[in-house]
């Protein structure tokens, strides 16, 4: 009989030590384990792209950030009626409910994209062998400058005034994805950490291929000696946050926190090494392509993203069939006469604005994200984040001598189609009406105001007037899904 | 315990004639087969070695050996008697003289014929006629139960009813025994009436507890368990098992959903003990169970709750709830809330037996609880809230309009319209249930066959659940070796009334016309086009030819093998085999009222889901057990189990269907524009190794240990194993203190403490989830983190303590126990959202702790006991009580607190208080002078202004007590019962106040309301009156206004039987026993708190018969 115990025991000790520890490790069949993602090439690929592909949300870059939100509180658009879909975001009502939810929106999408970006530069660190060196080291340099690029467009929004209140406490900064709460930094801290972040990125990015082969870098059937031939996932640099990128986000930050020198020197040399492959788009192109324009200079555009849904959202906030409550179109009178000054010439008006063909609106709508024609059109769905022309007005603004600043904005101006600029014009006047003009549906003219801290600005539903801003204007509130955990 | 039903046959004589003569004419026909004589010899010395036969064998042999013959009465022998037939070289009369024993005398005729004659003689006029009626301990008659006159071979057995005749002189003693049953002696004494209740006797490995997983002696159990019996479920309600196993025990609760009714198809939510989780949504995955929920054992297997409720109840055997640690640490992971062990019938050895069970259930619709308007009220009501009066003064033209509308709405009702909508959808269910089950065979191997189908209609039109089952068990036994195989194959069809919900007919306004003139639903309700397409008809739709219905096939294999290696020691190994296919299919026409704004290319939807599952299940146990010096018994087992279920689901939605389509999706325009096919796949694998070792000392000191490890797929990366224990004891106060058998005949204290897991939460993880992102861009797609990893999570563990007391007393006359239980789940899994700016959501954590205590009585006083007349009334209640409380969670889950805030929920998650605290802002009532509602701040001040801030519990979900009241009355053939439900203490949130009395909006005033919209709102300044102004249409949010005490009396089961025996016709028909029973099921319900029940779905009173047919 005890034999028999023993027996039967052993046996089923055997059994269970042996098989227990494989049987029980399965993998999930619908979803991917992190130890998967990072396993190959290909994965870590993925997994970047993901980042990448969450931007395009319209909850952020999509559309919020870019298009609709934050140019409607650069008084870009006509919201007078309170009808209107944008109406309340446009008198900087950031108790209302719908404003409250678009804002909880945009620090959620935000932070919730920086958990991804945290875990992805956790992952490829954890799991660096399955992964080429060099690449490694371009892949992680474009994650962290994307993690700053976060930071810094959170910090914009939802941050202080910086020249007045620069040591205000303003927003958290995870460098690190776990489950915990840090604490909110002042804005000269996060300053810091954005720099430092674009700082590593940089060094990172050092032998980033656009630097030797453009944004187009490589080709599958080029026999180069780059080391990236035989995939796609390392060309159009441009649809990823290279190294050109990365410096022109370090003179954004830089100037934003006050640092001239420094956002003059980085933005000098973004003009002097990034130009030969970020040509500016020719007006043939623009003017004269038919029903394919390149509407957003796509050529100049130094980190774009490829979203899918871009001429839905032009559809859904620009198309002029969209009745007057809903669409976002400019007061007429401030667009013609003020913001393009009835210059027919400019590249960037009639291309872009015009009266509806069909329908009753009365007004002109914007078309800058309209399809083309030709869907075969490699511009097709870009939509610019960083483009080279905001560093000629970064250098324009902080080059002491007037006279250089204004060979940076005449550049531009003449690749514009404009006359160029006498010496003795109001300098920063015109950088004021060059943001107007060259970032719709880009979001950067309402932090431009904020960072020169203007104490009113024009009202876009009025034909004239201004509106008064100040801190309640400025500086968004953080959303109750943060505030109510940090009291 | 089995009772076999067959009588045996009897081969002993009622009187004794001691007369050879007669004994050989009869012999002399009845032997005749040893009658021809062939040879002759004396003094004749054989040897013999047959081993073990018959006594018939036996003599056959010596015959074939030595051409004796016999002379002797097969009725006053037992030749089917086994003996020992070895002897070698053994004189002939000697041989027989063994074989047939020393109650009789072998003598040798000179023609070489044995006699073989008793010895004894009676004396006859000493002789007493007997009679009596043999029950067990639980009073049921023992048929078949044979009674003997000590020391002689005279004897009867009992007939089917216990009643027993018997001859034996006046001083003689009876000896009764039947298997299972301990034999009983007792002496005559010149008594003629003699009732004997048998007792069960305790085996090895016999008299056991059914856990589903040990079988535990037991005497010797110190768990608190209930063991239902099919009879008891049966006598109860014909529904199902479940309805059935609340009305028996206390503690074993369905929640009452009042949004989904009686709809057949409804799954219930059922606690055991109360709550051991927080049962937040998000904490599942797809495929996970209510967290709250009990673990459910088919025949040793986890199976779900669907196919539980989906069982036909003929053919469960018994259901054991398993509710504290001593017998629930053998679930381990997933016992936390308890464990219902359900076994079914197994198929009997002997003569084919057939059972046909016929149940009629007739189900008609609760509509008491509603309390609408008619049409002239609807039409006061809105003239009185404003509906008629143009919205601003001066607007002439508008309110010419309105005036008109409003006459013609007055015109309608003068003209008698006044539609009662609430009847449209309903009807009167009728179910008609039908199994049959034949079972037989030999020793050596047994089947059962069964098939069952039901066809249960619930009383909204077309709503129905047909279930369907056959099953097949064969069992073979050889010696040491016992192989049972149970195939299943089961299925539903399900369907979902086309009428839709039923708050849409509570809705519609009762001055409204149903039909147009030829007696056609219309599509819209209007009077003179006034809303026109704005209030749809609810009878419309289920005009056109919707389809919601779900079906599900499964087949389940279980295989089981015992190998007896002794008396101790067994070995037992069992395999299942589970395939189910699932398929859920939807069709809303085009012409459906959901499409009225609806693009023309996308009118009309179809969707298909498939689901299937495959788990297999493989376990082995090796079980020991011996008693020692007759006093220390022990029982150990060790078991060992693997288990995998695979889920896989699939799901396309179809759009754009021409008018008059059947719904086929080949007519589809397309797939539904911006969607993909859903889909999920999941793999559960799970393994376990549990030890349990009993122990008692003379039945009188008691000790249970159960040790589990359990290893899943479901733990996270660190933390794969998890351990379970329990630790019991008890004690047998009748034994230990030697109490009188006739006062107390079972006094036993008992109480354990160990821990359980709860895992049914599906597949947490701790490791980070990615998956793709639904655009691709260039570079192709992306992967997106899905969920964060959060590897230090520790499963919940509840800390299960319980203890108990079991008492039978005066001779069964009165039973009771009483249970006490403190279970502490510590830490709680919440998944909670972060602050935003972590981007963490859904994160599964460990916070805080739940505290759940409670009492359970069960008591039984028989007034009337007179089981040998078969008049027996019993009068029982049950009660139990739970309070539990929450703790340890600081301010973790103010996300949770903030999204209950919003979504209206009365409950919170927070320190000291209790999960069914129901959280709202103390009201005062309605200001008589402007019809506003005053609150009263945190400070007792008070205020127009609501401010969640104040808000503090004003009530408490649960019932104070909640329990049964029955009284059960058997008169011979004729049984009764009454089984009353009572809640009390519980409150409620009335949501017939709130939503349509109190929170009424401007644009909700066109639909039907309670009547009390109109009688007890405010109107005039100084009205006092409980609801604020008839013409205020700002939200309310909710106040203790809307929380009520509840106190309800439920006739739960109101039962009547009758069985017919020993009817001619009976036996004419071929039967056995037929037995009738009628119950009325949920037939009154007396509350504190008016509102209305049922809003999607009607409740239902039901009335049912069943009918038992034994051939």
């Amino acid at each position: 009989m005890k034999k028999y115990l023993k027996n039967i025991i052993g046996i089923l000790g055997c059994i269970l030590i042996v098989s227990c520890s494989d049987y029980l490790d399965v993998q999930p069949e619908d979803k991917y384990l992190e130890e998967d993602v990072f396993s190959s090439e290909t994965g870590i690929q993925t997994a970047l792209n993901g980042i990448y592909s969450n931007m395009t949300s319209n909850n952020t870059y999509g559309s919020n950030l870019t298009m609709s939100t934050v140019d409607v509180l650069g008084q870009r658009y006509n919201l007078v009626s309170d009808r209107d879909a944008f109406h309340y975001y446009a008198i900087y009502d950031y108790e209302n409910t719908g404003v409250k939810t678009t804002f909880d929106k945009i620090w959620t999408g935000l932070y919730t994209n920086i958990l991804n970006i945290n875990n992805f530069i956790q992952g490829i660190e954890t799991y660096k062998e399955n992964i080429s060196d060099e690449k490694r080291r371009l892949l992680k340099g474009e994650a962290i400058a994307l993690r700053a690029m976060h930071h810094l467009d959170l910090l914009r929004l939802y941050g202080p005034i910086y020249s007045v209140n620069a040591e205000d406490k303003s927003i958290p900064y995870y460098t690190e994805a776990k489950a915990e709460l840090n604490p909110l930094l002042s804005a000269t801290e996060v300053i810091t950490k954005i720099l430092a972040d674009l700082t590593t990125a940089e060094e990172l990015l050092e032998n980033d291929p656009v630097r030797e082969f453009g944004k187009v870098a490589i080709f599958q059937d080029d026999d180069d000696d780059s080391g990236y031939n035989g995939t796609d996932f390392y060309r159009f640099r441009n649809l990823r946050l290279n190294y050109y990128a990365v410096k022109a986000l370090q003179a954004r930050a830089n100037l934003y926190a006050g640092n001239k020198e420094a956002a003059l020197t980085v933005s000098k040399a973004v003009i002097e090494e990034a130009s030969k492959w970020f040509e500016w788009t020719p007006p043939q192109k623009i003017i004269s392509a038919g029903g394919n324009p390149d509407r957003t200079f796509s050529s100049e555009v130094l980190f774009a993203m490829q979203n899918i849904d871009l001429y839905n959202n032009h559809k859904n906030l620009f198309a002029s069939a969209l009745n007057d409550n809903s669409i976002l179109a400019p007061e007429d009178s401030r667009l013609n006469n003020e913001i393009f000054e009835n210059n027919q010439n400019d590249y960037r008006y009639n291309p872009i604005w015009a009266l509806p063909a069909v329908g009753e609106k009365q007004y002109k709508t914007c078309f800058k994200f309209a399809d083309v024609s030709d869907n075969r059109k490699e511009f097709r769905f870009r939509q610019p984040l960083i483009r080279i022309s905001e560093m000629y007005y970064i250098a324009a603004e902080t080059e002491t001598d007037p006279a250089i600043a204004l060979t940076y904005l005449n550049t531009v101006r003449f690749n514009r189609g404009l006359v160029n600029l006498e010496v003795g014009v109001n300098i920063p006047n015109e950088i004021l009406k060059e943001y107007q003009k060259e970032f719709y549906g880009e979001g950067q003219l309402f932090f431009y105001y904020k960072r020169n801290n203007f104490t009113s600005i024009p009202n876009g539903s009025s034909p004239t007037g201004n509106i008064t801003m100040g801190k309640d204007q400025y500086v968004v509130p953080l959303p109750l899904s943060e505030s109510d955990f940090r009291q | 315990m089995e009772k076999k039903l067959t009588t045996k046959r009897c081969r002993l004589l009622n009187k004794q004639k001691s007369l050879i003569l007669q004994i050989m004419k009869r012999s002399l026909i009845l032997s005749i087969l040893f009658f021809s004589i062939t040879a002759f010899s004396f003094s004749q010395k054989i040897s013999i070695n047959k081993g073990k036969v018959s006594l018939y064998e036996a003599l056959k042999e010596i015959k074939k050996e030595t051409n004796v013959d016999f002379f002797y009465s097969d009725k006053e022998l037992n030749v089917d008697r086994v003996v020992l037939a070895n002897f070698t070289n053994t004189d002939v009369v000697e041989i027989v003289s063994k074989l047939v024993g020393k109650m009789y005398n072998v003598q040798k005729t000179e023609d070489g014929i044995l006699l073989i004659t008793p010895l004894y003689t009676n004396n006859f006029q000493n002789e007493i006629t007997v009679t009596g009626i043999i029950t067990d301990n639980f009073n049921t008659p023992l048929p078949g139960v044979t009674v003997l006159v000590k020391g002689t071979k005279q004897g009867a057995t009992s007939d089917i009813d216990g009643n027993y005749t018997i001859n034996a002189g006046k001083e003689s003693t009876l000896v009764y025994s039947y298997i299972g049953f301990k034999t009983q002696e007792v002496a005559i004494n010149g008594k003629t009436t003699i009732n004997v209740t048998l007792q069960p006797e305790v085996k090895e490995l016999e008299e056991v507890v059914i856990t589903g997983i040990l079988q535990r002696k037991k005497e010797s159990f110190t768990g608190a368990i209930k063991s239902v019996k099919k009879e008891e479920l049966k006598a109860v309600g014909n529904l199902n098992v479940i309805q059935s196993l609340k009305t028996i025990d206390p503690s074993f609760i369905i929640q009452e959903s009042n949004t989904l009714g009686s709809n057949p198809n409804r799954l219930p939510d059922i606690e055991v003990r109360g709550k051991t989780s927080i049962s937040t949504d998000n904490l599942r995955d797809e495929f996970g169970a209510n967290p709250n929920q009990p673990l459910f054992i088919l025949d040793g297997f986890e199976t779900s709750l669907r196919t539980i409720i989906d069982l036909d109840m003929n053919r469960v055997e018994s259901i054991t709830i398993l509710k504290d640690a001593s017998s629930t640490a053998l679930y381990g992971a997933k016992a936390a809330n308890g464990v219902i062990v359900v076994e079914t019938v197994k198929p009997v050895a002997g003569k084919l037996q057939i059972t046909y069970n016929s149940d009629l259930r007739i189900e008609m619709p609760d509509l008491s609880d509603y309390n609408l308007m008619n049409s002239t009220q609807k039409l006061e009501y809105e003239k009185l809230s404003g509906l008629w009066n143009a919205p601003y003064d001066g607007d002439v033209l508008g309110q010419f309009k309105l005036d008109k509308q409003y006459n013609a709405t007055l015109a309608e009702i003068k003209r008698g319209v006044d539609t009662y909508w609430l009847n449209e959808p309903v009807r009167v269910g009728s179910t008609l249930g039908h199994s049959l089950y034949a079972s037989g065979g030999s020793e050596a191997i047994t089947f059962g066959v069964g098939i069952n189908y039901k066809d249960l209609k619930g009383v909204m039109i077309g709503s129905n659940r047909e279930t369907w089952g056959a099953n097949f068990n064969l069992t073979y036994r050889k010696n040491k070796l016992n192989i049972t195989n149970s195939l299943y194959i089961s299925g539903y069809d399900a369907n979902e009334s086309p009428y839709g919900s039923f708050s849409n007919f509570a809705k519609a306004n009762p001055y409204f016309r149903k039909t147009d003139a030829n007696g056609n639903p219309t599509k819209y309700l209007d009077i003179n086009g006034f809303y026109k397409t704005s209030y749809v008809n609810p009878l419309y739709n289920a005009t056109l030819n919707t389809l919601d219905n779900s079906n599900k096939i499964q087949l389940t294999n279980n295989l089981r093998a015992i190998w007896k290696l002794n008396n101790k020691f067994r070995i037992q190994s069992n395999l299942q085999l589970t395939k189910a296919n699932t398929t859920s299919e939807n069709f809303l026409p085009p012409e459906h009222t959901d499409f009225i704004d609806t693009d023309i290319s996308e009118r009309g939807k179809y969707s298909n889901q498939r689901l299937e599952n495959f788990s297999y299940k493989l376990n082995v146990m090796a079980s020991y057990a011996s008693v020692i010096n007759e006093k220390h018994s022990f029982t150990s087992n060790l078991r060992a189990e693997a288990e995998e279920t695979n889920n896989e689901r699939l799901g396309v939605t179809a759009v754009g269907f021409p008018v008059g389509t059947n719904g086929n999706p080949a007519f589809a325009f397309s797939y539904q524009p911006d969607s993909k096919p859903s889909t999920a796949q999941s793999k559960y694998r799970r393994i376990n190794l549990l030890t349990s070792v009993n122990y008692d000392f003379d039945k009188t000191l008691l000790f249970d240990a159960t040790y589990r490890i359990d290893g899943s797929t479901v733990f996270g990366s660190n933390e794969k194993y998890s351990p379970f224990w329990a630790v019991g004891a008890g004690i047998n106060l009748h034994n230990a203190l030697n109490m009188d058998p006739e006062k107390v005949s079972l006094l036993k204290l008992r109480g354990n403490v160990g821990s359980t897991g709860n895992q049914g939460f599906g597949n947490l993880s701790s490791v980070s989830i990615y998956g793709f992102t639904q655009d691709t861009n260039i570079f192709g797609q992306g992967t997106d983190l899905l969920t964060l990893a959060n590897p230090n999570l520790k499963w919940q563990n509840t800390l299960n303590t319980s203890i108990g007391l079991d008492a039978v007393l005066f001779q069964n006359k009165v039973t009771a126990t009483l249970n006490a239980f403190k279970k502490k789940t510590d830490p709680l899994v919440v998944r909670i959202d972060l602050p935003s700016s972590t981007g963490v959501f859904g994160y599964p954590i460990n916070t805080g702790y739940m505290d759940t205590k409670g009492i359970e009585a069960i008591v039984r006083v028989s007034p009337i006991y007179k089981p040998q007349e078969q008049i027996v009334w019993t009068l029982g209640f049950t009660t139990s009580a739970i309070k539990s409380e929450y703790g340890g969670f600081n301010n973790t889950l103010k996300s949770l607190n903030d999204a209950a805030e919003v979504s209206q929920s009365l409950l919170r998650y927070r320190d000291g208080f209790s999960p069914d605290d129901l959280w709202a802002v103390e009201s005062l009532g309605i200001d008589p002078a402007n019809g506003s509602e005053v609150f009263l701040t945190a400070e007792g001040l008070p205020t127009y202004e609501y401010h969640s801030e104040n808000e503090k519990v004003m009530g408490n979900g649960r019932p104070t007590m909640e329990g049964i009241i029955s009284s059960n009355l058997r008169l011979k053939n004729f049984t009764f019962g009454v089984n009353l439900r009572y809640r009390f203490g519980g409150d409620i949130m009335n949501t017939a106040l709130f939503n349509k009395v109190e929170n009424i909006s401007r644009d909700q005033r066109i639909y039907n309301q309670d009547v009390r919209a109109l009688t007890d709102r405010w109107i005039n300044p100084g009205d006092i009156s409980t609801f604020k102004s008839i013409a205020q249409f700002n939200t309310t949010p909710i106040s203790s206004r809307f929380i009520q005490e509840e106190n309800v009396i439920i006739g739960e089961s109101i039962n009547f039987g009758y069985e017919f025996r020993d009817q001619q016709w009976i036996s004419q028909l071929g039967l056995n026993r037929l037995r009738l029973n009628a119950y009325m099921n949920e037939i009154f319900r007396i509350s504190s708190v008016k509102t209305e029940r049922g809003i999607n779905y009607p409740f239902a009173r039901a009335i049912s018969f069943s009918l038992n047919a034994y051939f």
